[in-house]
């Protein structure tokens, strides 16, 4: 199976847009879940000039603005296969 | 002689009191730039007791302040202040403790445990003047002690009220309390483990341990007072992109070349320097809570933190003295730490403006990042007595 790289930004703006709800989720996925993400913070990248809105994430390289808990898990979801929770 | 004098106290009130008899008062005069300590223990506990020392340690405060000889202070101080009706002695002890510039301390020391005084990690003994008083209305025999120590480097000057040395009386252990020798061969077993150790850590570490042998409620108020005479330590902070792209490469030269320790707030200016130095930038995402972002890692930087959020949590904690924060393992909580075991702070401040922070929808206000870095140094100099300096690039 496929492993995804996910990114996320940890910048203040994304941070209190959702990017701290996204964290917990993603620390709180189980075990096996968890074992296929490549999580990684990164620092601001200035994703919000792109014309989408915070808190960002990437994922395989794919930049996806206003994500949120449902969406994440939504993706997580079609990526991996399976169902998250 | 480059130094810097690092003050600290810490207090552990009466078990059921919320507040201390014993009153601590530490200022730094601009003018001629002398450290002023005052310990001031009143008789009984609580409001009344913390009343009487406040009072008796403002004054003390005031007239080294103005230049006033401390004996003659002390003398004003003791013949101002009434004695206890019922009992016929002072309504506080004090011990005022003045340094000066060039390092001279000068020690006036009434009823209160005698200061202990450390050179290389041990305990010497200083001489004292002894000066009596003679008020008709009280009802002992009452005396100060004077005494004068030229400062060198790595010494500390310990001072603490009776709850230390009493602390534990009556219990198996100590009968007769901790008492004034056990203290000292305390504080010398806290020089042997580290000899650098912080007033900060130090009187902290001696409350907690008088309030250890009282069995973990204070019988007394518990306070304890530091002075150490060091090198300075230098911290630099880091925060804000350069207004002008052409000072990147400088300011990350000047980061990487800093003899201190070095603290990086903020993700714009992180990627800046990690571009710049060409070291990888690691985000570690445990060291965070709800509120303040995820801190990160990078080879030969103390801390790299999130920007506004962050700083605006270490100006809270400085500002509120919230020392229990400190031991947290977040961003805002090691940066914090930091600042208080350092002595002098340079703020470099960035003041290019961050379009991410002009977002209509984030939910409240983002500060401008040069209020809360004033913010901090305001309270590291009043709360703290540290030296800071802030540049705008």
């Amino acid at each position: 199976m496929k492993n995804i790289d996910l990114e996320i930004c940890t910048g203040t703006t994304c941070y209190l847009l959702g990017a701290a709800d996204l964290i917990d989720v993603l620390e709180n996925l189980p075990e096996p879940l968890r074992e296929r993400i490549n999580l990684r913070g990164v620092a601001c990248e200035d994703l919000c000039k792109s014309g989408s809105r915070p808190p960002f994430v990437k994922i395989n390289g794919i930049v996806i603005g206003e994500m949120t808990s449902e969406r994440l898990l939504a993706t997580l979801e079609n990526t991996l296969g399976g169902t998250t929770c | 002689m480059d130094y810097f004098t690092d003050i600290a106290w810490a207090q552990q009130v009466k078990e059921g009191q919320r507040i201390g008899g014993d009153a601590v008062f530490l200022s730094r005069t601009e003018k001629d730039d002398r450290n002023i300590c005052i310990l001031s223990d009143g008789l009984g506990s609580g409001v009344k007791a913390n009343v009487l020392a406040t009072m008796t340690g403002r004054m003390a405060q005031r007239y080294v302040e103005e230049e006033k000889d401390i004996i003659r202070a002390a003398e004003i101080i003791m013949n101002t202040l009434p004695v206890c009706r019922e009992r016929r002695i002072s309504y506080a002890t004090f011990t005022i403790c003045e340094i000066t510039a060039d390092g001279e301390a000068r020690i006036l020391e009434y009823d209160n445990p005698p200061y202990i005084m450390i050179r290389e990690g041990r305990v010497m003994e200083v001489e004292k003047i002894r000066r009596e008083l003679n008020r008709p209305s009280a009802f002992k025999k009452e005396e100060i002690l004077y005494s004068e120590v030229k400062l060198q480097y790595g010494d500390r000057l310990i001072f603490f009220s009776d709850g230390v040395t009493q602390a534990g009386l009556g219990t198996p252990g100590y009968p007769l309390g901790w008492r004034q020798k056990k203290v000292a061969q305390f504080i010398e077993g806290l020089m042997n483990t580290d000899r650098m150790l912080s007033s900060w850590h130090l009187t902290r570490s001696l409350t907690r341990q008088a309030r250890f042998l009282d069995r973990g409620k204070a019988m007394d108020d518990i306070t304890a007072l530091s002075v150490y005479f060091r090198r300075p330590r230098e911290i630099l902070v880091v925060t804000g992109p350069p207004m002008d792209q052409k000072n990147d490469a400088p300011m990350a030269r000047r980061i990487a070349e800093f003899p201190g320790k070095t603290v990086l707030a903020g993700g714009t200016t992180a990627n800046l320097v990690s571009r710049e130095l060409n070291r990888k930038l690691t985000i570690n995402l445990k060291m965070r809570t709800e509120k303040v972002p995820p801190a990160s890692e990078m080879e030969g930087i103390t801390l790299v933190t999130e920007g506004m959020l962050t700083l605006t949590r270490v100006a809270e904690i400085l500002e509120k003295k919230d020392e229990d924060a400190l031991s947290g393992y977040d961003g805002a909580s090691r940066f914090a730490a930091l600042l208080i075991n350092s002595d002098r702070a340079v703020f470099l401040v960035g003041t290019r403006i961050n379009e991410a922070h002009q977002d209509p929808s984030i939910p409240f206000e983002i500060g401008i990042r040069r209020t809360i870095v004033k913010r901090i140094a305001a309270a590291l100099e009043t709360n703290y007595l540290k030296k800071t300096t802030t540049e705008y690039i």
